[in-house]
């Protein structure tokens, strides 16, 4: 085995383009299956260790929407629990204005003498080597905190010094009391947090008898004797009130998973493709060294080595790439990772707000999953040309034309008949099964490839009809290429599966664009937006001074105003049961009007809301809950539960979670909570830039709260903004993607030209100069490229429309009413094609028209 | 004084207030009040000069006073000649002597720190558990005689006044955890006796190293316990120890060890005795005994002298304390054997120490008596 | 069978072969009898597309045959699964070609050794037996050397070492010195006769070349799908 092995890989050094190639291919895809995995491991293992932290070995959350739970419920829960396992704690998200550094941090506030069981960093008994955390300090110095090394390091504040904070708009003076005393475990968790205590917490968010949540460990060895774990979670319910809700700790950690997911599923698919490519390439170098080496096994048959031998020889030849290249994909994914961070920690940011991340973690069981899975890629790539070696007959030693031996061409219509049928079948039931959405998008791909060879036929066939009256020089070309057709169908499918991607994923993304931007022209109809600055999760809870309130709405250059109630409750409609977040609203006849309504009545719906007598629910959470106008909703109040009808169903982009609109009167016969925005009209004929710097005036001069103030158009620009760089990531592999299948083309079409030595030579001596034989080899990976590119195009269009009505319907919840494709993207793609083709060309083509003709005869 | 129970809270202060202690567990010079305390006693009242105490009102907190406790132990007998020992003390620690007015609800001033033990003598069990929180938002709660009775609330532990008493006593106590709980109500017995110089107790040579301490040496105290299935009636005596303070401990004090002897003639003993770090017993100790009327007469300095004989040593090691002490004087001549109930009955809380129930046997005045009490040693973990 | 069968190397009764030419069956092999003693030289002459190399591949178990019994080495050909086919030929016979068909990513000692290796034979007795057949065919300093440096001669020195490196029973040759000038021609003709000879292999050989033919112990000729 020993020689037959090695015999296999001299082949392949003596191919060393096309073995570079193929080893990039496997390493780039590689490449990109680990970086995401990296990065998104790193992601989301900071995130779970942030909240682990937070939630410490609690075994339930009890949460009660913004508003939270008094602190003397909770001291009464504590007593009643038997002491133990009871941590209250506060969560605000803290600002450093005019600071160079990303300044969102979070304060966390706790109880260090009800922690111990919990949270034992956070208690009485923290300490690290003889560093205890400095309770006394921190429970009776206003704004006190302590923070991780790694904190202060990058706030540069040292213990003692102060820090200027806005928390909800407001400015407070946080202290510093030096360095929490943690192990670096629990430090990595802490990395955006500053620990205060309860009380300061309290003064921040400005509520100052109640805290957010309660942790509790409702375990055996904390409860009190002959109390179990359900008794004390009916205690704790009693204890708490309806408004309040209790979830296992289990359920804490899915946020970043569902905010996530849309990013992770361009990622993921766009790594599976590249890896796609990689595995195509893999089988292309296989196939065509057992083609070359045919007559090598037929010697090899007729010396007595049996066919499985060979085959597993070529198995192996194909293993050892796909180690090697994947090994070095690896390491090119620790650094891809970087690079990959960056965007998605930043379009996690947009979600929360305080999201810090430091450099990728790596993971070894990444970096050897994704290994094996280039290696596992490259043998399963490498299957056909490894059954095909193993059928070599002995006597292909004694025949003197070795055929290449293809696929039986009657087979690829037939699996594309079926793919496709699969695919309709998936894609037109696909509800809200992602998993269905993906499969049914892969019938599609794998029945775009296989319909490939005859569109490819057909193609050529009319590119031969077209230069019917050219030169024969021209005619050898399209001829020639015509005729290599089954040859070439394999390369050309997957650079049409390639190139169609990238046009999928720009239709989806400039769709997207397009729809948010028309979106935003409609739902903001007022000049003038009024808001606490913050990410997503603090929103509900930052409400505006009532001061600055009414100074805006009664400024002179205000002609109308809606006030917006934002809050979070609990909402049971369809199949849902969750926290949703809560609108209440008194609009103006325009920004009524201005909701883009999917469904329901345009007039009718429209009023009632504001009457009290119905509610509006966003697009995601009607697909989210299974909600259709009519439905009831039933929301949880302080006073037990409301229901109201859906009065309409609007477009909304901004929550994927989804949310409800009620009309303020309704909101405040049943709900509590401050004016959260305010949107202004401006009189008619007023310079609204001009107004919103008066307006920040008088805000300024109502009350200490920082409110944004920004005019439509600013607030339209900056969400188009966050849009782009949720997206950059998209961009980025979609580089990567055509980069992986630009090389992959040139590789297949190098070797194919490589191949055809022979006949090239022929035509040398037949007299062709050596410019020709560029042009001939030129031409004919030209054409091709030409010929993918324009596969590539309905192709990659057709995927565009499935990822924008179907995954990204699934993904979101999200309907997208303008669907296309980019035109820069598909002539960027054609485009591509060509030059991938023709570049391709150029190796070849120097090397033949620089060669003797015996030369190029002995070549083959 | 009471000096027995100053190093636990001291140690427990010095954990919370994060300034050069080292471990808790390890008692060195750097527990004392000095070290523990640095700067941050300022602006405390100080113990100079014996206090003016009015009862009921004096058994409420002295927030002006850094650190306070109100302590009760006890020997309990079920009647089936079953035997307990009970302790539960609510110690206030003051985090910062002036704080500024907050709006927080959660804002305190004021930490409570709790300790239970039962030790079920037959049974051969020990339990000890603690309760901390601040005195705010009814994490904590503490209020004097005379704002409606006394009343001190830790988490799921209470001692709170009965209505019908005078603001303090009859006190019901109510505290429990993992395997033992009690329900138990105390007093009135004896009146309460001024320790040291009319309730001044000195604990160092410096001026202001001192506290103000009285007790109440002899309550009766009955309810229930229960170590496992139901509660058992039970009844005994209890001590009742109040102390006040803003600094004590002397820099080369290591620990103490300190008695609560109630004899079956009805006179009552006390000893603390302050160990240093050379080993020698610092001049500041000191012994009392109150006779059967309730007078209390203070020894002089060196006159009681106890000696401890054996060793226990806890089993994960961390510490090793005498297992026998025998207390002798001269005048009045006296020879008692101090055994412990049970070998392990040591607090393994926020601090480590060792406080339990005992008998006593010997003779006084060359009379034979036997006795319980409460035996409390500190100071003896091992030096990891 | 009969027993003369039986004792022969190769043995072939009554074998028929036909190829399909634009789907009409012509028959190349119509009734082929021939035995080849042990140590016995047979040279098989005929015109081209007689089907001389089809003889040799029936005989090799590489082709098969319509009807008719081939015995090689004791194994029957005919019934014979393809992985006892494999082991035949690893085993018991050795192939020359035409144009030499040497491995162009084996150096010429590891083409020379690779059908020992097929064979199943040790490194240590494979690497001696290796060195042995490069002295003797005179090539003992090129051992490293890549098949395509040399010339054909050589190459077909080579093969025939490799050919005859599993000491197999019997040697197929298919026109061995059809590529070769008349000079390499002797020396690899000799070359084979040699070696054969201290083998005691038997030989098989196809060619067109009276020369060759002249030196084995019988000359047969095929014509008409016919040995005579």
């Amino acid at each position: 085995m020993k020689l037959l092995l090695r015999q296999g890989v001299r082949h392949h050094r003596r191919h060393p383009l096309q073995t570079l190639l193929t080893l990039f291919g496997i390493a780039v895809g590689t490449a990109m299956a680990c970086a995401m995995q990296l990065a998104q491991g790193t992601a989301e293992r900071a995130f779970d260790r942030a909240i682990e932290i937070v939630a410490g070995t609690s075994t339930h959350t009890a949460t009660a929407g913004p508003d939270g739970i008094e602190l003397e419920r909770c001291a009464a829960l504590r007593a009643r629990l038997g002491g133990r396992g009871v941590a209250p704690s506060i969560t605000a998200v803290v600002r450093v204005p005019g600071s160079a550094q990303r300044t969102v941090l979070r304060a966390f506030g706790v109880d260090p003498l009800a922690d111990a069981d919990l949270r034992p960093w956070a208690s009485a008994n923290a300490r690290a080597g003889a560093t205890p955390l400095p309770v006394a300090e921190l429970m009776t110095v206003p704004g006190a905190f302590v923070a991780t090394d790694a904190v202060l390091a990058r706030l540069g504040v040292k213990a003692g010094g102060a820090l200027p904070i806005t928390v909800a708009g407001r400015p407070f003076v946080a202290r510093c009391l030096g360095a929490l005393p943690v192990a670096a475990d629990v430090g990595k968790g802490l990395d955006d947090v500053l620990v205060v205590d309860l009380a300061t917490a309290q003064e921040w968010t400005g509520r100052t008898t109640r805290v957010d949540r309660i942790d509790l460990r409702l375990a055996p060895d904390l409860l009190p004797d002959g109390m179990d774990e359900r008794a004390a979670l009916a205690l704790a319910a009693e204890q708490l009130g309806p408004g309040v809700r209790i979830v296992e700790a289990g359920a804490r950690s899915g946020g970043l998973s569902k905010l996530a997911r849309g990013f992770r599923i361009n990622v993921r698919a766009l790594s599976l493709l590249s890896l796609l490519v990689g595995a195509f390439l893999v089988h292309e170098t296989m196939r065509l060294s057992v083609v070359a080496r045919r007559r090598s096994f037929g010697v090899l048959r007729a010396l007595g080595a049996r066919g499985p031998v060979l085959g597993f020889v070529v198995a192996s030849e194909a293993a050892l790439l796909g180690l090697v290249g994947s090994v070095a994909g690896a390491l090119l994914g620790t650094m891809l990772a970087q690079v990959l961070l960056d965007p998605l920690v930043r379009t996690l940011n947009d979600h929360y707000a305080t999201f810090e991340l430091h450099g990728v973690e790596l993971d070894l069981s990444v970096l050897a999953a994704s290994t094996l899975l280039g290696t596992l890629v490259a043998v399963l790539a490498a299957l056909g040309p490894a059954v095909a070696a193993s059928r070599v007959p002995p006597r292909e030693v004694l025949v003197v034309h070795a055929a290449v031996s293809v696929g039986r061409r009657w087979r690829a219509p037939v699996v594309g008949a079926v793919a496709a049928l699969c695919a309709w079948l998936c894609l037109s039931t696909t509800g809200d099964r992602l998993i269905q959405g993906y499969v049914g998008t892969l019938a599609m791909m794998v029945a775009a490839v296989a319909f490939v060879p005859p569109a490819l036929g057909g193609l050529l066939a009319v590119a031969a009809a077209l230069v019917r009256r050219a030169g024969p020089f021209v005619r050898y070309v399209v001829r020639g290429t015509a005729a290599a057709r089954d040859h070439l169908a394999m390369p050309v499918a997957a650079m049409v599966l390639a190139l169609a991607s990238t046009i999928g994923l720009a239709t989806l993304v400039g769709s997207f664009r397009t729809s948010v931007a028309e979106w935003l022209g409609q739902v903001l109809p007022a000049d003038v937006y009024v808001m606490v600055p913050g990410g997503v999760d603090e929103r509900p809870r930052s409400a505006i001074a009532p001061e600055i309130v009414a100074a805006l709405r009664g400024a002179p250059e205000v002609a109308e105003s809606t006030t917006y109630q934002r809050t979070l409750v609990r909402v049971r409609a369809g199949r849902g049961d969750d926290d949703v977040e809560l609108v209440g609203m008194d609009p103006t006849d325009a920004v009524k009007r201005g909701f883009p309504f999917v469904a329901g009545d345009d007039v009718a719906g429209r009023e009632s809301m504001v009457r009290g007598e119905s509610a509006w629910v966003s697009e995601p959470l009607s697909f989210r809950f299974g909600l259709a106008v009519g439905d009831p909703i039933v929301v949880t109040t302080p006073a037990g539960e409301a229901t109201l009808p859906i009065g309409g169903i609007y477009r909304d982009y901004s929550n994927e979670r989804g949310e409800v609109i009620v009309g303020k009167a309704w909101f405040d016969a049943h709900l509590t909570g401050g004016v959260t925005a305010v949107s202004l009209h401006v009189h008619d004929g007023r310079d609204v830039d001009a107004v919103v710097a008066d307006l920040r005036r008088r805000a300024a001069d109502a009350a200490e709260q920082d409110v944004q103030i920004r005019s439509q158009r600013d607030l339209r620009e900056g969400s188009l903004a966050i849009f782009d760089r949720s997206f950059a990531i998209t961009g980025v592999m979609r580089l990567l993607c055509l980069i992986v299948a630009f090389f992959g083309i040139c590789s297949a079409f190098a070797s194919l030209q490589l191949e055809r030595g022979s006949e090239i030579g022929l035509l040398r001596c037949l007299g062709a100069r050596p410019a020709q034989i560029g042009g001939i080899v030129l031409g004919q990976t030209a054409v091709l490229g030409a010929c993918a590119g324009l596969l590539a195009l309905p192709v990659g269009a057709l995927l565009g429309h499935v990822l924008a009505a179907v995954i990204n319907k699934v993904s979101f919840g999200w309907s997208l009413p303008v669907v296309q494709v980019p035109v820069s993207a598909a002539g960027e793609v054609v485009a591509l094609a060509i030059v991938a083709a023709v570049l391709a060309g150029v190796q070849p083509a120097f090397r033949f028209a620089r060669m003797r003709p015996a030369e190029v005869l002995r070549e083959a | 004084m009471r000096a027995k129970s100053d190093l636990p809270v001291v140690a427990a202060t010095c954990a919370l207030l994060a300034t050069a202690c080292a471990d808790p567990v390890v008692p060195t010079s750097s527990m004392s009040v000095g070290d523990a305390l640095g700067g941050a006693d300022t602006g405390f009242a100080r113990a100079v000069a014996p206090p003016d105490l009015r009862f009921p009102r004096d058994h409420g907190a002295h927030p002006e006073f850094r650190t306070e406790w109100w302590y009760v132990t006890g020997n309990l007998d079920a009647a089936d000649g079953k035997r307990f020992g009970v302790q539960l003390v609510f110690f206030r620690q003051a985090l910062a002597a002036n704080v500024p007015a907050r709006p927080a609800n959660a804002a305190a001033r004021d930490v409570i720190l709790a300790h239970a033990a039962l030790t079920d003598v037959d049974g051969d069990r020990h339990f000890a558990e603690e309760r901390t929180g601040r005195l705010a938002g009814g994490m904590a709660e503490l209020r004097g005689p005379d704002e409606g009775g006394f009343r001190a609330v830790c988490a799921d532990w209470s001692a709170v006044a009965v209505a019908e008493g005078d603001g303090f006593l009859p006190l019901d106590l109510r505290a429990g955890g993992r395997g033992f709980a009690f329900d138990l109500r105390v007093g009135p017995g004896k009146p309460p006796v001024l320790q040291g110089d009319r309730g001044l107790s000195r604990k160092g040579d410096e001026p202001g190293n001192a506290s103000i301490y009285y007790s109440m040496t002899r309550v009766p105290i009955e309810g229930t316990v229960r170590v496992s299935g139901a509660p058992l009636a039970v009844r005994g005596l209890a001590w009742i120890d109040r102390e006040w303070s803003t600094s004590a401990l002397g820099r080369d004090q290591v620990g103490w060890d300190w008695f609560s002897l109630q004899l079956d003639d009805g006179t009552d003993l006390m000893l603390y005795q302050l160990r240093k770090r050379d080993g020698s017993i610092d001049a500041n100790s000191r012994g009392a005994i109150v006779g059967a009327d309730g007078r209390i007469e203070v020894l002089p300095p060196g006159a009681l002298v106890a000696t401890p004989s054996g060793e226990w040593t806890a089993r994960d090691g961390g510490a090793r304390y005498p297992a026998r002490w025998r207390l002798t004087s001269t005048s009045p001549p006296l020879d008692l054997e101090v055994t412990p109930l049970r070998a392990d009955q040591e607090l393994r809380v926020l601090v480590r120490y060792w406080e339990g129930a005992v008998a006593v046997r010997g003779n006084l005045g060359g009379a034979a008596v036997a006795g319980r009490g409460y035996l409390e040693m500190t100071g003896y973990t091992t030096a990891r | 069978m009969t027993a003369s069968a039986a004792r022969s190397t190769v043995a072939l009764r009554g074998v028929h072969k036909s190829v399909r030419e634009g789907g009409v069956a012509r028959p190349i092999l119509s009734g082929v009898d021939l035995d080849v003693a042990a140590g016995e030289a047979v040279a098989i002459l005929g015109r081209s597309g007689s089907g001389k190399s089809t003889l040799l591949n029936l005989i090799a178990g590489i082709d098969d045959a319509d009807a008719g019994d081939i015995v090689t080495a004791g194994v029957d050909v005919g019934r014979a699964t393809e992985r006892e086919r494999a082991a035949l030929r690893a085993r018991a016979i050795g192939f020359v070609f035409q144009s030499f068909h040497l491995l162009p990513t084996l150096t010429v000692a590891e083409n020379i050794a690779l059908p020992l290796e097929l064979a199943g034979v040790a490194a240590a007795p494979a690497n001696a037996r290796v060195a042995e057949l490069l002295a003797r065919i005179g090539l003992g300093d090129r051992a490293d050397a890549w098949p395509d440096v040399l010339s054909g001669g050589e190459q077909q020195r080579v093969a025939v070492a490799r050919a005859l490196a599993p000491k197999p029973a019997v040697l197929l040759c298919d026109e061995p010195t059809g590529n070769l000038d008349d000079a390499s021609a002797r020396i690899v003709l000799d070359l084979l006769v040699e070696l054969r000879a201290a083998q005691g292999c038997a030989l098989v050989v196809v060619t067109h070349s009276q020369e060759t033919a002249a030196r084995c112990d019988r000359r047969l000729h095929l014509e008409g799908g016919a040995l005579r």
